[in-house]
C-alpha cells in the first residue's frame, strides 16, 4: 500500500519535473528568445529650409510626391533677387568702367616714364589696383546676387518622399526656418527595442526577419549595430550640477529596452515602408527550429 | 536555560495552528502571487489584486472558487454601473453621491433577497461602484482608469487565488454534502420511526427542531460545493427538491396523535423498517436509490393492509405521503450516484422584501452621510470615506448581529493601522527587492488570515488584512508619506463609524424579522386558502418549510413549538392537495363532484376568516356523507377540523 | 514570433493562438487519461502539470 502511495507521490512529482523542464524550454523560447514587437520603422528626414526671404510664388511639389534628387520643390518670389542682381551687375559694369579707365590712366603714365614724377605714377598704380579689388568685390556680389536669385528655387537634395508639406504659394518663406520635409527615400531601417535581457542573442550581423503590422511578407535584414546608450532618469542634474538620486527603487527590477539598429537587406514587393510603421522582429538563431507554424498555417488559412 | 527558551517560544504568538498552517501558506502564496503579478503587469495599484485575494480567502476550495467566479460576474455589473454613473452625472458631485448610495442600497437589498453567491455579486457589484467611482468624482476624467483599474483588480485576485486554491486545496464538499445528506435520511426515517411508535411529543419537537435547521443547512453546504465540484452543480436542482421533499417529511407534525387509529401491528411493522433503512443509511457504503427501493415495498405494504374506514383511511394517508416525501428524498439524493430519472419537484424560497429595503435604505443613509461629511469638510480623503463605507456597510448587512462585526472591523482595523506604520515607516525603509518585500508583508498577513479561519474573528481578520494593504499600498517603489498616511487611516475610522451610525439610526431588530416571518406564514395561509385549486402545492410548501425553519433558527432551541401555525399550514396544504387529489378521480358531473367544488369554493371566499371557513367545510362534510362519499367527507372533516385550530391560533 | 493574426482588425499574439489550441488539446487529453490522473497522489496538481506540458510543448515544437 504505502508502496503503491510512494509511486503515486513519485509519478505526480516526476510530471512536474518534466513540466518545469519544458516551461524553462518555453521560456527561453519566448522570454530570452531574441524577438520584440516593439520594433519601428526609420528613415531619415532632411529638413529644407530656404536660403532666402520671400514669398512663395509657385510650388511644384504635391504632399507624399517623390521627388528625385535636384528636382525643384517651390519658388520665392525672385524680382527682388533680380532687381538686385540688376543693380550688382551695374555696380559691376562701373566698378569695370573705373578700372578700365584706371588701367588706360596708369598705362599711360607709365609710357610718359620720364615726363612727369614718379609719384603720379605710383598714384595711378595705386588707383588701378583699389579699381581692381573694387571689380573684385562688385563681381563676387555680383556672384551672390546670381547665387541668392538662383536659390529662389528650392530643389530636392536627395530621392525621396516629400512630407509634411504645409505651403501655399503666397507663403512667406523665411531664410533659415524650415517649411518642408523630404524622407529620404534609400534610407529605410528598423530599430528595434530589445529588452537588455534578450541582448546576448542579438549579435552584430545577423539575420533579422521583420514583419510589418500591415503587410503580411517578411522583410529580411541585419543587426547593424546597438544602441550604445539610453536616458537614465537617475542622472538628471540639480542647479548645482549634482545628480538627483531617486532615494527608492521599484520593488522588482524592470528590463530596460535598447535601440537595436537593423538595416534592410530585402523588402519584397508590394510592400510600402513609412517611417514609424510598427514591426515585430525577430532575430534569427543558428539552428532554430522552426516554430509558430500553427500561427502561420492559420495565417496562411485566413 | 532550554526550559526558559521553550518557554520564550511557546509565549510568542504564531498566527498559525496545525490545523490551519496549510490554509495561511496557501493564502499566503495566493496573496504573493497576486502582488507579484501586479508589479509586473505595471498596474495602477499592485497591492489591489493582493487585496482581492485576502478578501476571499476561505478554507473551503469550492467556497473560493464559487465566490471568485460570482465576485468577477459583481464586478463586472458594478463596472457598467460605474460607467453608466459616470456618464450621467460627472462634475456633479451631489447627484453622484446620490446615486452611488441608490445603487448601493439596490444592491444591498438584492444581497438580502438572493442566495447563496449570487449575493456575493450583488455586494461586489454595489461596493464596486463605491471603489472604483470615489476618486472619480474627484477627477472625471481618472474615472474610466480607476474602473478598469478596479476590474483588474478583481480579475488578478480572483485568477491568483483560485489556481492556488485549485492546485494546493483538497475537494471536501462532495463527500461534506454526502455525508449530511445521509446523515439527514438517517436521522428522518428515525423520527417518523419513533414517531409512529408514540414516543413523547416533546422529545419529538426537539428533534424536529434540530432536524430541520440541519436540513436547511445542507443547502447552504450545496452553494459551497457548487464551485467546487460539477456533480454537485448538475445536480443541485434534485438535491435541493430531495431536501424539500426531507423537509416536508419531518416537519408534517399533526397537532394530534397523528397515527391513532392505525393498526399498532403495522405501525410497528413500518417503524421497524424505517429503523433499518436508519441503520443501512448509517453504513458507510450505503446507496440512495437502494434505500428507496427498499422504502417503496414497505410503503405498498402499509397501503394495502391499512384499515378501510375513512378516519384510519385519512391517517394512513398521511403516512404514506410521509413515506413517499422520504422515497422521492432518497431518489432525488441518488441523483449523486446515477442518472437523474423523472421530473423533480418545484422548490422555492422565502424571500424577506421588508428586510431587503431596510437594508438599502440603510446603505443610502450611510452613504449619504459619508457624503455630507466630505461635501461640508472638504476633505481630500472622500474617496476613502466611499471606498471603506461600501463593503463595511454591506458585508454585515446581512451579518446576525452587525453591531458586533462593526465594532470587530474597527479593532480590525486599528489593529491594521498599527501594523501598517510598523510595516511601512519602519521596516520597509531597510529592505529592497521583492522576495524581501514578501517575506515582510507576509509576516503581517499571516495574523489576518488566521484570524479569518476563525469564526469569532473572521470579521476583525478581513478588516485588518484590507487595511492593513490599502494602508501599505505597496506600489513600483516605496513611498513614505506619513501625512498622507494618517489621513487615510483617519478616514477609515470615520467611514466605520458613519456605518456603525447608520446601523445605530436603522437597527437591525430580530424580533421584528421574527414579526414579519410570523406575519408571513399567516399571509401565505390565507393565500393558500384563497387559491387552494391553482396554486403549486409543492412550491408554496418549500417556501413555507423555509420561513419555518428560518423562523425556528431564529428564535433558537428554546421555542421548538413557538410556530403552530406554520405547522398548521404545512398540514392544510397537504390536506387540501389530497382532497383535490381525490376529486380529480370523479366524474365532475356528479352531485359529488359539485358538492366538492362548492366547498372548496366557500372555503376559498371566507380565506380571511378561517373560523366560517371551518363551518363551511364541515357542512360541505355533512352534505358528502349524505351522498354517499365517505372518504371524502372524513377528509372535508379533517379540513374543517384544521381550520379551526388555524382560527384558534389567529385569534 | 512574426505571425500574428489578425481578427477584426484586434491583433492577437500568437501565444494566446496556442494557449486556445492547447485548452482543446489539454481537455482532449485529460479526457483520455482522466482514470489515470485521478488516480494520482494530488489529482489537480498532475492536471496543471499536464497542461503545462502541453502549453509548452505546443509552443515550442509546433
Amino acid at each position: 500500500m504505502s508502496i503503491v502511495k510512494l509511486l503515486k507521490t513519485a509519478a505526480t512529482l516526476g510530471l512536474g519535473v518534466l513540466a518545469l523542464v519544458f516551461c524553462l524550454q518555453l521560456w527561453r523560447a519566448y522570454v530570452l528568445a531574441p524577438w520584440t514587437r516593439d520594433g519601428r520603422v526609420s528613415a531619415q528626414v532632411i529638413r529644407i529650409a530656404p536660403e532666402v526671404s520671400g514669398q512663395i510664388d509657385q510650388l511644384w511639389a504635391s504632399d507624399n510626391q517623390w521627388v528625385a534628387k535636384g528636382d525643384p520643390l517651390y519658388r520665392i518670389d525672385a524680382r527682388a533677387y533680380r532687381l538686385t542682381q540688376q543693380q550688382r551687375t551695374a555696380e559691376f559694369a562701373e566698378a569695370r568702367s573705373v578700372f578700365e579707365q584706371r588701367s588706360a590712366q596708369f598705362k599711360r603714365r607709365v609710357q610718359l616714364g620720364g615726363a612727369i614724377a614718379r609719384e603720379e605714377i605710383d598714384n595711378a598704380a595705386r588707383d588701378l589696383a583699389v579699381a581692381q579689388a573694387r571689380l573684385d568685390a562688385a563681381g563676387s556680389q555680383l556672384a551672390q546676387a546670381q547665387l541668392d536669385l538662383d536659390r529662389t528655387t528650392i530643389r530636392a537634395p536627395v530621392d525621396g518622399y516629400v512630407t509634411q508639406l504645409r505651403l501655399q504659394p503666397g507663403d512667406y518663406a523665411q531664410a533659415g526656418t524650415t517649411n518642408l520635409f523630404v524622407v529620404d527615400g534609400h534610407s529605410f531601417w528598423i530599430t528595434g527595442y530589445f529588452e537588455e535581457t534578450k541582448l546576448p542573442g542579438v549579435r552584430i550581423g545577423a539575420a533579422v526577419s521583420i514583419k510589418l503590422m500591415g503587410f503580411d511578407p517578411l522583410l529580411q535584414g541585419h543587426v547593424a549595430s546597438l544602441g550604445r546608450g539610453i536616458a537614465d532618469t537617475n542622472e538628471l542634474r540639480n542647479d548645482s550640477g549634482l545628480p538627483q538620486v531617486s532615494p527608492t527603487f521599484s520593488w522588482i527590477r524592470l528590463a530596460q529596452r535598447v535601440p537595436v539598429r537593423i538595416e534592410l537587406d530585402k523588402v519584397p514587393d508590394g510592400v510600402e515602408l513609412a517611417a514609424g510603421m510598427t514591426a515585430s522582429v525577430e532575430v534569427t538563431q543558428p539552428g532554430g527550429a522552426p516554430r509558430w507554424r500553427l500561427t502561420q498555417w492559420l495565417q496562411a488559412f485566413m | 536555560m532550554t526550559g526558559l527558551a521553550t518557554r520564550v517560544l511557546a509565549a510568542i504568538p504564531r498566527p498559525w495552528t496545525s490545523a490551519t498552517l496549510a490554509y495561511v501558506l496557501r493564502s499566503l502564496l495566493a496573496a504573493g502571487l497576486a502582488l507579484w503579478l501586479g508589479l509586473q503587469l505595471h498596474l495602477d495599484s499592485p497591492f489591489a489584486g493582493a487585496s482581492t485575494v485576502l478578501l476571499l480567502v476561505q478554507p473551503i476550495q469550492g467556497a473560493v472558487r464559487g465566490k471568485g467566479v460570482y465576485r468577477m460576474l459583481g464586478t463586472l455589473v458594478g463596472m457598467v454601473a460605474a460607467f453608466v454613473l459616470i456618464g450621467l452625472f460627472a462634475q456633479q458631485m451631489l447627484l453622484f453621491i446620490l446615486g452611488v448610495g441608490i445603487w448601493l442600497g439596490l444592491c444591498v437589498g438584492a444581497m438580502t433577497v438572493l442566495r447563496h453567491y449570487q449575493a456575493t455579486a450583488a455586494v461586489v457589484a454595489g461596493y464596486t461602484v463605491c471603489l472604483a467611482l470615489g476618486p472619480a468624482i474627484v477627477a472625471p476624467e481618472q474615472g474610466f482608469d480607476h474602473i478598469i483599474t478596479r476590474g483588474t483588480a478583481v480579475a488578478l485576485g480572483v485568477l491568483s487565488l483560485s489556481l492556488v486554491a485549485t492546485l494546493f486545496s483538497a475537494k471536501t464538499m462532495e463527500h461534506k454534502v454526502r455525508s449530511s445528506l445521509v446523515d439527514a435520511c438517517a436521522r428522518s426515517a428515525r423520527l417518523l420511526a419513533a414517531s409512529l411508535v408514540g414516543e413523547e411529543p416533546a422529545q419529538l419537537a426537539t428533534q424536529r427542531h434540530q432536524l430541520a435547521i440541519d436540513i436547511s443547512k445542507v443547502d447552504d453546504q450545496l452553494g459551497l460545493g457548487r464551485g467546487e465540484s460539477s456533480l454537485i452543480r448538475s445536480r443541485q436542482l434534485a438535491i435541493q427538491a430531495g431536501l424539500a421533499h426531507l423537509q416536508s417529511a419531518v416537519l408534517d407534525a399533526h397537532p394530534e396523535h397523528p397515527y391513532h387509529g392505525i393498526n399498532p401491528a403495522l405501525r410497528t411493522r413500518v417503524s421497524t423498517g424505517l429503523q433499518q433503512l436508519s441503520a443501512y443509511l448509517a453504513d458507510a457504503r450505503c446507496d440512495f436509490r437502494a434505500a428507496a427501493d427498499t422504502l417503496e415495498p414497505l410503503r405498498r405494504w402499509a397501503d394495502a393492509r391499512a384499515d378501510s374506514s375513512p378516519q384510519v383511511r385519512l391517517r394512513s394517508d398521511r403516512l404514506d405521503d410521509q413515506l413517499t416525501d422520504l422515497g422521492a428524498a432518497l431518489l432525488n439524493f441518488s441523483s449523486l450516484d446515477h442518472a437523474r430519472r423523472g421530473p423533480i419537484r418545484t422548490v422555492g424560497y422565502h424571500r424577506n422584501y421588508a428586510d431587503a429595503a431596510r437594508n438599502g435604505i440603510r446603505a443610502l443613509l450611510a452613504t449619504l452621510s459619508a457624503g455630507a461629511i466630505w461635501y461640508f469638510s472638504g476633505w481630500d480623503q472622500g474617496p476613502t470615506l466611499l471606498a471603506v463605507l461600501g463593503p463595511c456597510c454591506t458585508l454585515v448587512a446581512t451579518a446576525a448581529a452587525p453591531t458586533q462585526g462593526i465594532n470587530g472591523f474597527i479593532r480590525g482595523t486599528l489593529y491594521a493601522i498599527v501594523a501598517a506604520a510598523l510595516c511601512k515607516f519602519l521596516l520597509m525603509p531597510q529592505i529592497n527587492g521583492f522576495p524581501l518585500l514578501l517575506l515582510v508583508m507576509a509576516g503581517f498577513w499571516s495574523f489576518g488570515i488566521h484570524a479569518t479561519s476563525q469564526p469569532r474573528h473572521a470579521l476583525q481578520g478581513v478588516a485588518y488584512l484590507i487595511g492593513f494593504n490599502t494602508l501599505v499600498s505597496t506600489g513600483m517603489t516605496a513611498t513614505y508619506d506619513f501625512v498622507g498616511f494618517a489621513n487615510q487611516a483617519l478616514a477609515w475610522i470615520v467611514a466605520m463609524l458613519v456605518c456603525l451610525l447608520a446601523f445605530q439610526i436603522l437597527p437591525k431588530d430580530p424580533a421584528r424579522q421574527v414579526r414579519a416571518l410570523k406575519r408571513a406564514l399567516h399571509q401565505h395561509t390565507r393565500l393558500l386558502l384563497r387559491q387552494a385549486s391553482t396554486i403549486d402545492h409543492a412550491q408554496w410548501q418549500a417556501k413555507q418549510q423555509h420561513r419555518l425553519v428560518t423562523l425556528k433558527s431564529l428564535l433558537g432551541a428554546d421555542h421548538p413549538r413557538a410556530d403552530p401555525a406554520g405547522y398548521l399550514s404545512l398540514q392544510l396544504s397537504k390536506q387540501l392537495n389530497r382532497l383535490q387529489r381525490k376529486a380529480s378521480g370523479i366524474d365532475p358531473a356528479s352531485p359529488v363532484a359539485r358538492c366538492v367544488q362548492s366547498g372548496a369554493r366557500r372555503v376559498a371566499r371566507y380565506a380571511d376568516h378561517p373560523a366560517i371557513g371551518a363551518a363551511q367545510a364541515r357542512r360541505t362534510s355533512r352534505s358528502l356523507s349524505r351522498l354517499g362519499a365517505p372518504h371524502l367527507a372524513s377528509a372535508y372533516q379533517d379540513l374543517a377540523w384544521l381550520l379551526e385550530q388555524y382560527a384558534n391560533l389567529v385569534h | 514570433m512574426l505571425s500574428e493574426i489578425s481578427i477584426a482588425n484586434l491583433y492577437f499574439p500568437p501565444l494566446l493562438v496556442y494557449l486556445g489550441a492547447s485548452v482543446l488539446a489539454y481537455q482532449l487529453i485529460e479526457r483520455l487519461s482522466r482514470r489515470w490522473l485521478d488516480r494520482a497522489w494530488h489529482p489537480a496538481l498532475a492536471r496543471f502539470f499536464v497542461s503545462l506540458i502541453v502549453v509548452s510543448t505546443l509552443v515550442v515544437h509546433c
